[in-house]
């Protein structure tokens, strides 16, 4: 717990100590705005028509939430071992470095979670977003979205222990293909019926819509619409076990093997 | 004197694009990555409209929008910060104390991301036509052609004005390219006409040249392309007058902020 928690301190300052701290707080609000601009510009002016622009806003932020997470704690090992150089020291500690990476997508998610409910604020009453939240299934929903996060950048991050070169593009990709096919910003309905079933098995789709109905209180479109909501919390939870277990049991394999082979110092200008 | 400070400025603008090309190609990873990045960027929008009912009048608009995106993101990641990542890595007192000139390094950069960049572009081009069925107008090609390179000319100037910015400063510049990046591409119009934005943020989006160039790719190529922000003639004019501005400045920032980085000595300022 110590080694967590002292993860989680150290993810703070690097996410917060670059600038002076009532800027990051600026900072921190104006960052989510970037993953929901094109979602008010485009329903906003295309979809007045269509009702979804509650369902693509709440979607797309809760998208960027886990993205961020999985991004970010990908990325750390490049950052750490590259970058700061300090990954050799991480693996010299006595916290294991999967306790380590849980540590900073946690302070990563606690982040994004701070900007996601301070543009909430004023999105909820200015757009009238329907907001009627059932909070067990948005709090559990939200803890859900961590392990999912988590796991998913534990995933990647045990590839980028085991290789130098594998750049940012590559994790771009995978969540550019998750995006399209996880809901957040239109309703999968619109893939034809075989990306549409692949849509409702991946974690990703269920956990935004778990959120989606959990603070809004709506389901707006027929995505998922035959799952009830204790069935869509257990299916998700179900999915996010799965996730996270596979992210902690890659970088336990990942870790020993980068030891073994000596990538855990190397450096090559990447 | 001039001659030999020319063929110096030539030299190094030819071996920064040589590893820009060359380097970018040696992960086939990096390459396959990135164009499905961009596929999946564009297929999002296209199943976004399709959703909302708008599918068939925008889809021409939104494949030129996947095509232009990579130019916009390797303007800032591999232009605007380049210096950043240079002073981070120790490479950019090496550059500095060398005789070759920074701005040489930075339009080298500029050449060789362009070309580079170009290869991905073209391929998320290709697909998007394919997958989606796009059909364009080629009447107007070769004007078409003319528009684009202006309009990287424009963005690459823009790219060395960043970099300037970006030499000065540390983690908040790579902190703040991560933030203007997707409000740029929407201010841009890079899925959808930028008319719709109004005249008011559109006259300050034409600051960014993508904002003009796309429009008027999009008024030769697309022809049910509307509304238009301005006569694609006008756009081209005005371009042309971004891409010297954005130079001039550039050039005369990049020098005023070595000096300035040289005299606070920030230049070997790492992880700050």
């Amino acid at each position: 717990m110590r080694g967590f928690l002292a993860s989680m301190y150290v993810g703070l300052q690097i996410e917060s100590n670059w600038t002076r701290k009532w800027v990051w707080v600026l900072y921190l609000v104006a960052y989510p705005v970037g993953s929901f601009l094109s979602v008010l510009v485009l329903y906003g002016v295309f979809g007045r028509q269509s009702g979804l622009l509650p369902f693509a806003l709440y979607g797309s932020v809760f998208y960027y939430s886990i993205s961020m997470v999985a991004f970010d704690t990908a990325m750390s090992v490049h950052d750490d071992r590259e970058h700061y150089q300090t990954l050799k020291y991480i693996f010299l500690s006595s916290t294991s470095y999967g306790t380590y990476l849980c540590g900073r997508a946690a302070t990563r998610y606690l982040i994004a979670l701070a900007g996601i409910v301070a543009n909430l604020c004023w999105m909820v009453p200015v757009l009238h977003l329907p907001f009627a939240p059932n909070w067990a299934a948005l709090f559990l929903g939200c803890a859900l979205g961590f392990l999912i996060g988590a796991g998913l950048g534990m995933v990647m991050a045990s590839l980028f222990l085991l290789t130098a070169r594998l750049d940012t593009d590559v994790v771009e990709a995978l969540f550019g293909g998750m995006f399209v096919m996880s809901g957040a910003l239109f309703p999968p309905t619109a893939f034809p019926p075989l990306l549409e079933r692949i849509a409702e098995t991946i974690p990703v789709s269920g956990f935004i819509e778990l959120v989606r109905r959990g603070i809004s209180g709506v389901q707006f479109t027929g995505f998922l619409a035959s799952v009830p909501l204790e069935s869509l919390m257990l299916r998700v939870a179900l999915g996010a076990g799965a996730v996270f277990v596979l992210g902690v049991v890659l970088v336990g394999l990942g870790s020993r093997q980068a030891q073994r082979k000596g990538y855990v110092d190397m450096t090559t200008a990447f | 004197m001039k001659k030999k400070r020319a063929l110096l400025f030539l030299r190094t603008l030819t071996a920064r694009a040589y590893v820009r090309v060359f380097g970018q190609m040696r992960e086939a990873t990096w390459i396959v990555a990135s164009i499905l990045g961009g596929f999946f960027t564009m297929a999002t929008y296209m199943y976004l409209y399709r959703s909302i009912g708008t599918g068939a009048d925008f889809t021409g608009i939104v494949v030129l929008g996947g095509f232009m995106a990579p130019f916009f993101a390797n303007v800032l990641w591999g232009v605007a910060m380049q210096l950043y990542w240079e002073k981070e890595m120790g490479n950019l007192e090496l550059m500095l104390v060398s005789p070759a000139p920074l701005s040489a390094f930075l339009v080298g950069l500029s050449v060789g991301g362009a070309m580079h960049t170009m290869l991905r572009a073209l391929a998320v081009l290709v697909f998007g036509v394919t997958v989606f069925k796009v059909h364009f107008v080629t009447v107007h090609l070769g004007v078409a052609v003319l528009v684009f390179l202006v309009t990287l000319w424009a963005m690459y100037g823009l790219g060395i004005v960043f970099s300037s910015l970006f030499l000065y400063h540390g983690r908040d510049a790579w902190r703040t390219a991560d933030l203007i990046m997707e409000p740029v591409n929407v201010l841009s119009g890079n899925y959808f006409p930028v008319r719709y934005l109004g005249m008011g943020l559109a006259s300050v989006a034409i600051l960014v040249p993508t904002t003009l160039g796309l429009d008027a790719l999009r008024q030769l190529l697309v022809p049910s392309f509307g509304p238009v922000l301005l006569g694609w003639r006008v756009e081209v004019l005005i371009l042309v007058g971004l891409a010297f501005v954005w130079s001039i400045v550039g050039v005369w920032a990049l020098e005023a902020v070595e000096y300035k980085a040289r005299r606070d000595a920030r230049l070997t300022l790492r992880w700050q």
